[in-house]
């Protein structure tokens, strides 16, 4: 492992449009470094898996909505937790929801953090420069 | 020897032609009278004794002592007599060892000799491998040849004996198929080892039957002169344990003097006691008959020898001679007549040390050297006595005999000597005479003489001793009818008949005897007759004489004396001891049969080695505390006897001198035993008479003449007299009532008639005049006349059991009423027949049966059929008080009831009954049951309800969360794009344009809250709470720490006082309301002047209150109800932003922890909101 910006892409899972727009738009302004990959629903990350089995580097972080169609945020949690390529990527819980219910049921499945979304733009502009500073920079992930 | 010589040299001439061979045998002839004369002198020692003890000594004890010496008499004959039988059995027997083959002629020949008319031997046999066949006298025990011992049943067992023990067993006394007694001596054969043969063998039994009768007539046994009763016991030798078979058995029960008599195998017990019984006189014929029993033995055993002789003639020479010789223990030896030794025994080679080869064909001189060679070989042709020398050089007496032994033709084949080892024997001769010299000078100085009479010649020779008994100088002797006229005339008409029998019958005699007077003196003499036969004629008869006068006189004066003590004693109760100063006991005087132990085990003992030994040192510390001439000590003691203790005192004084000291005990067992009952008779009757006083029953004694006797105080409590007052009243008159008088009067009449005690009520008259009804148990004293002395009654008031009969009269009364009454059916049963003892007018009305019909019926018949076994069962288990269920009932008209009931034990006129009331319940069942159906109704329709309500909750929960997710991220979007839209394009707004997007901003921030409220409200909705303890302080002080930047910025002051207080609760839950309630505080003291927040709790008993007051605007209390509401709002918005959402959650969330909330206000006073919480 490089001393020097781990430069594997962000995996950004999020169906809202215009959460997904205001987020893309966030990461922006702080001159995100790393390259964002969006999927738009559950199934699309779990039709990734594959791919990083045969050898596709894995992202530096996923950041998950629970709230998806098709395959929900919790139930694509537990199969990147159960399938041995996915187990240690960090995954960071995105979400509107507050519920106690969910936070536990996160965490549960090995969750790395949670984190809720501001209503108010600036205070959900910092909680993205907190997330790329944390994440891309000051955390070390598994390679 | 000198000793004997000198015996001999003051031997009377009269005495010297006594023949040498005699001297050799026994105690020489001329001896006898010295003999005759030593046992007077014992006798005059025993006698000094006598007189020396007189004062102490015992006739019985006397009397005992001779019966025991003539016993010893009779003793010796017997054992004498059965010796020599045994002798002529083992002759036989050494006959049969050297002739195993002997036929039947020449074992008559050699028994003829043995078996005659003079001997108690009546017959004898041979039985080579234990079956009998020689036999002497055959005539007559023809049937006896054959007798197989082994297969004898009563044979069998003592023949097997002798040959296991290679001993002579004595059987018998038995009957004889030959008729009499029959005593069998069985001797066992053992032929020589001989040849290849190394040990002796056994060739069989020599039997020979002594005729029991003679025997016993020879040995005196039957002669009634002896004065004694006499029984022997122990048939077979079997001693003190075996039967009795001569005299009455009685003779051992009672208190004999008895003497075991050997046998070769075991014993004999011989027992006697006088024919007139203990206590008369009579004494023994002294030692002399016993030296006659062995000088029988010894006839016996010299006839063994000549048998043994004799049987040389018979036997012919060769081994069995030699196995003869081989056995023999004498010397024995064959020499042919020119004094050349032909051969001899093993026990004359080991005596002079030369071995055979030595000794055979050479003479005396040739193979003995030294002292024997000095001593030479006895050739004497008789008996005589021969002194040699052992291979040691110890000197040997014997007894030797030479006898020629001639061959078929009559010529002298050679010389047989024999010669048996008297040694031992000639010791204790030597030793006699030894004695004798000694006592011939002592006979002197006891003034004893001797004497022998010679009958054909009818003069008496005496000693010098004698003739000075008779009064006379010394001289050789005097004629006999010289000597007859020295006694007094009764005196000599006795010895004159003594003198006959014992020359005519040979008795001997020993007779007291009176002298003719000398110079005025009566005198007298013991003198002993024995007399000695030759040839079955008695020839001489020797004796002693001795004066005995002074004996006699004392004896008279003792005797008399005696006499008188004797009658003393034997009249007192006490026993008498003399004592040593060291405890020994020296004599005794004590009435028959109470003495504690025989005296031979106490007399001349201390008393600690023949009494206990705490009893013993006891007496003996009394004996130490006796002072000369100082009162007697009395010791008391017991004594352990069989079946208990005897008690006695023993009162001790000493004797003048205080070397003795007399104890006279007396037993005290009756009267200490009487004592003991009569103490504890007095004590019993103290003790009655104790119990009676303090019983609280009233006891009372009326003498028949009306006055009282003696009462206790229980009977004067009962009537209110005092002791003295009491004594001076007239039962009848003062005590009963007058209309009683002729109830108590009948009542004595009974008592009077009929002896028995009688118990009647009836009531006294109390001092102060009250009537007490008593009960009254009266007897009858009467007097040895049979006059009624007193009557003695034992009352008991029952003033209470009269009150309680009434009570219970009363309480039965209204049992009765209640059972009657009763408005439930009632009935009473008996437990075990289930008969029905009764019922109520409740139950005849409501089962519809008559009184009469239910009295017939058992419990069970108003039970359905199939319910009866298990009313029966379960009727049998109750006890107490129960509950017996619900039952169906059968009513009169067969229709059924339902009913419960309860039963209990009753008593019920003398029937163990229970009585149950009866409960119909059959409405009520029917309500219950249309209660049950409508229930279950009820409860499907909350089901129901219930289940509608989880879908509507479910709903409500999905709608929650969506919104919380929905509505937030537009919420976003409007929020985000305006900002972006204010930053990006800000330069194409206007100062409008950018107002508009601030209102945008604060209208998402608004719903934004107004989302968080309602989803806090809806979760305290659905939360499941906790109920755990929770800490108030901490609550506060978190939600404290969330606000204090607001609290901070609006410089509120603030007051906690919650201290221990831990209310239950959900820990969210409180935390939710301790912030809501903080926002509001700090909400509505905006613009208040020094704004305060006070937060106080304290508790009760069952709930916390968290008071918590601001002193903010305040509300009207007209809105107390309305704050609590959602969405209720009672100021506008932009003075005091807020959801209204708030207090509703305050209250919801205080309800679902099981509290609540209230508040107090005015406006402009602030508000205080109570939360109280459950403990």
């Amino acid at each position: 492992m490089s001393t020097e910006t781990d430069m594997r892409p962000i995996l950004l899972v999020e169906d809202n449009p215009v959460d997904l727009d205001l987020t893309l738009r966030a990461f922006k302004r702080r001159n995100f470094a790393n390259p964002i990959e969006v999927a738009r629903d559950g199934q699309e990350v779990l039709e990734m898996v594959p791919r990083w089995v045969a050898g596709e580097p894995l992202p530096l972080v996923i950041l998950l909505d629970l709230k998806l169609p098709r395959v929900s945020g919790l139930e694509v949690l537990q199969q990147l937790r159960d399938t041995p390529v996915s187990q240690s990527v960090p995954v960071v819980v995105l979400t509107s929801s507050d519920e106690d219910g969910d936070v536990q049921a996160a965490y549960r499945l090995r969750a790395n953090s949670y984190i809720v979304k501001p209503v108010n733009f600036e205070k959900f502009m910092d909680v993205a420069t907190q997330i790329e500073l944390y994440w891309c920079l000051i955390n070390h992930p598994p390679s | 020897m000198s000793a004997v010589l000198r015996v001999a040299a003051r031997t009377p001439p009269g005495m010297a032609k006594v023949k040498r061979q005699r001297e050799a045998h026994l105690v020489g002839g001329k001896a006898r009278a010295w003999l005759l004369a030593i046992l007077a002198v014992l006798a005059v020692f025993a006698t000094e004794q006598v007189i020396e003890r007189l004062a102490s000594d015992r006739a019985l004890e006397r009397e005992r002592n001779g019966v025991l010496d003539q016993l010893a008499t009779l003793r010796a004959r017997l054992e004498g007599g059965i010796n020599a039988n045994i002798y002529l059995a083992r002759g036989l027997t050494a006959v049969l060892a050297a002739q195993p083959g002997l036929d039947q002629a020449g074992f008559s020949a050699i028994a003829r000799g043995l078996v005659n008319e003079g001997s108690a031997l009546r017959l004898v046999a041979g039985a080579p491998d234990l079956v009998v066949s020689l036999m002497y006298p055959m005539a007559g025990n023809e049937s006896v040849v054959g007798l197989d011992y082994r297969s004898h049943p009563t044979q069998r067992d003592a023949a097997l004996r002798a040959r296991e023990s290679g001993r002579t067993v004595v059987a018998g006394p038995l009957p004889l198929i030959q008729g009499g007694l029959g005593i069998i001596v069985r001797e066992p054969v053992f032929l020589p080892a001989e040849g290849g043969v190394m040990a002796p063998r056994f060739w069989g039994l020599v039997s020979a039957v002594i005729d029991a009768d003679k025997l016993y007539l020879q040995a005196g046994l039957k002669d009634p002169a002896s004065g004694l009763r006499l029984a022997l016991r122990g048939t077979d030798g079997s001693g003190v344990q075996g039967p009795v078979f001569f005299g009455e058995a009685s003779i051992f029960a009672s208190r004999p003097v008895t003497l075991d008599v050997p046998l070769p195998s075991g014993s004999w017990r011989l027992a006697a006691e006088p024919v007139a019984g203990w206590g008369r006189g009579g004494s023994g014929e002294g030692d002399l008959i016993r030296l006659m029993g062995i000088v029988a033995a010894a006839v016996g055993g010299l006839l063994v020898f000549g048998l043994v002789r004799r049987t040389q003639a018979v036997a012919s020479h060769g081994a069995r001679v030699e196995a003869l010789l081989n056995t023999v223990p004498d010397l024995i030896w064959m020499k042919d007549p020119g004094g050349a030794f032909l051969g001899c025994n093993p026990c004359f080679e080991q005596f002079f040390g030369v071995r055979d080869e030595d000794i055979i064909g050479r003479r005396a001189e040739h193979f003995l050297s030294g002292k024997q060679a000095a001593a030479g070989i006895s050739v004497s042709r008789g008996i005589d006595e021969w002194i040699s020398y052992d291979r040691d050089g110890n000197e040997r007496v014997f007894e030797a005999i030479n006898t020629p032994v001639t061959g078929a033709g009559g010529n002298l084949i050679g010389i047989l000597g024999v010669a048996r080892d008297i040694t031992e024997r000639k010791r204790g001769e030597t030793e006699l005479r030894r004695q004798h010299a000694i006592l011939d000078r002592t006979s002197r100085l006891a003034r004893v003489g001797g004497w022998e009479l010679d009958v054909a010649g009818m003069r008496v020779s005496w000693t010098d001793e004698t003739a000075r008994i008779h009064g006379l100088e010394p001289t050789p002797g005097v004629t006999v009818s010289q000597w007859l006229t020295l006694f007094q005339e009764a005196s000599r008409r006795i010895i004159a008949q003594a003198l006959k029998d014992a020359v005519e019958q040979g008795k001997p005699y020993d007779l007291e005897l009176e002298l003719a007077v000398d110079r005025g003196r009566a005198r007298y003499v013991r003198t002993i007759g024995f007399p000695v036969a030759e040839n079955d004629k008695v020839v001489r008869i020797e004796g002693a004489i001795q004066d005995i006068s002074a004996r006699r006189a004392a004896e008279a004066r003792a005797q008399q004396g005696e006499l008188v003590l004797d009658s003393v004693f034997e009249a007192l109760p006490d026993m008498f001891f003399l004592l040593e100063k060291d405890g020994t006991i020296r004599d005794y005087r004590a009435r028959r049969g109470t003495l504690y132990m025989s005296p031979e085990r106490f007399l001349g003992k201390r008393m600690v080695e023949c009494l206990p030994h705490e009893v013993a040192t006891r007496i003996e510390a009394g004996i130490a505390a006796l002072a000369d001439g100082a009162a007697p000590v009395v010791v008391e003691y017991e004594l352990p006897v069989p079946g208990g203790t005897r008690y006695y005192e023993a009162r001790l004084s000493s004797l003048p001198g205080g070397a003795k000291c007399i104890a006279v005990v007396r037993d005290m067992t009756d009267r200490v035993l009487a004592l003991a009952e009569l103490d504890s008779q007095r004590r019993e009757s103290a003790f009655l008479a104790d119990v009676i006083e303090r019983s609280s029953q009233p006891v009372a004694v009326g003498l028949p003449n009306g006055a009282m006797g003696r009462c206790n105080q229980a009977f004067l409590d009962l009537v209110g007299y005092t002791r003295e007052e009491i004594a001076a009243i007239d039962w009848e008159r003062d005590l009963t009532p007058a209309h009683w008088l002729p109830r108590e009067r009948e009542a004595l009449a009974t008592l009077h008639a009929t002896g028995r005690p009688v118990r009647y009520e009836k009531e006294y008259i109390r001092k102060d005049g009250r009537l007490v009804p008593i009960e009254i148990y009266v007897d009858i004293v009467r007097g040895m006349d049979g006059v009624a002395e007193a009557y003695f009654g034992f009352v008991t008031d029952i003033t209470e059991r009269r009150r309680a009969d009434a009570a219970l009269r009363e309480s039965e009364a209204r049992y009765r009423q209640l059972f009657e009454n009763n408005p439930a059916p009632m009935l009473v049963y008996e437990r075990g027949s289930l008969r029905l003892l009764a019922v109520n007018s409740a139950f005849v009305e409501h089962y519809g049966y008559s009184r009469g019909e239910a009295l017939k019926m058992l419990l069970t018949d108003l039970y359905p059929e199939a319910e009866r076994p298990r009313i029966v069962e379960m009727a049998s288990k109750l006890s107490g008080l129960a509950y017996a269920g619900e039952w169906q009932h059968l009513r009169k008209d067969g229709s059924v009831i339902i009913i419960e009931a309860r039963s209990h034990d009753i008593d019920y006129r003398g029937h163990v009954g229970r009585v149950a009331v009866i409960n119909d319940i059959t409405g009520r069942k029917h309500l219950e049951e249309q209660i049950r159906a409508l229930n279950a109704d009820l409860e499907s329709r909350v089901e129901a309800r219930t289940r509608e309500l989880e879908v509507a909750n479910k709903e409500l929960e999905t709608f929650t969360y969506s919104v919380s997710h929905d509505l937030k991220a537009p919420l976003r979007g409007i929020d985000g794009y305006s900002r972006l839209l204010l930053e990006d394009h800000r330069d194409q707004l206007n100062d409008e344009g950018r107002l508009f997007l601030e209102n945008v901003h604060r209208g998402v921030l608004q719903m934004n809250r107004l989302i968080e409220d309602l989803l806090a409200y809806s979760r305290m909705e659905r939360r499941a709470l906790q109920g755990e303890p929770v800490s108030l302080a901490e609550q506060i002080e978190r939600v404290l720490d969330e606000r204090r930047a607001e609290i901070e910025a609006q410089g509120m002051r603030i007051e906690v006082a919650v201290d221990g207080l831990v209310p239950k609760g959900d820990r969210e839950g409180i935390a939710m309301v301790i912030r809501n309630l903080v926002d509001n505080a700090i909400k509505f003291t905006k613009g208040v002047a020094s704004p305060c927040l006070s937060l106080r709790g304290h508790q009760t008993e069952d709930r916390i209150t968290l008071e918590i007051a601001d002193n903010g605007i305040g509300f009207e209390m007209r809105f107390h109800d309305r704050i609590f509401e959602i969405f209720q709002r009672l100021q506008r918005a932009e003075d005091y932003p807020g959801t209204g959402v708030g207090l509703a959650i305050v209250r919801k969330a205080m309800l679902r922890m099981g509290g609540r909330v209230r508040a107090q206000s005015a406006p402009g006073e602030g508000a205080t909101f109570y939360l109280e919480f459950p403990r």
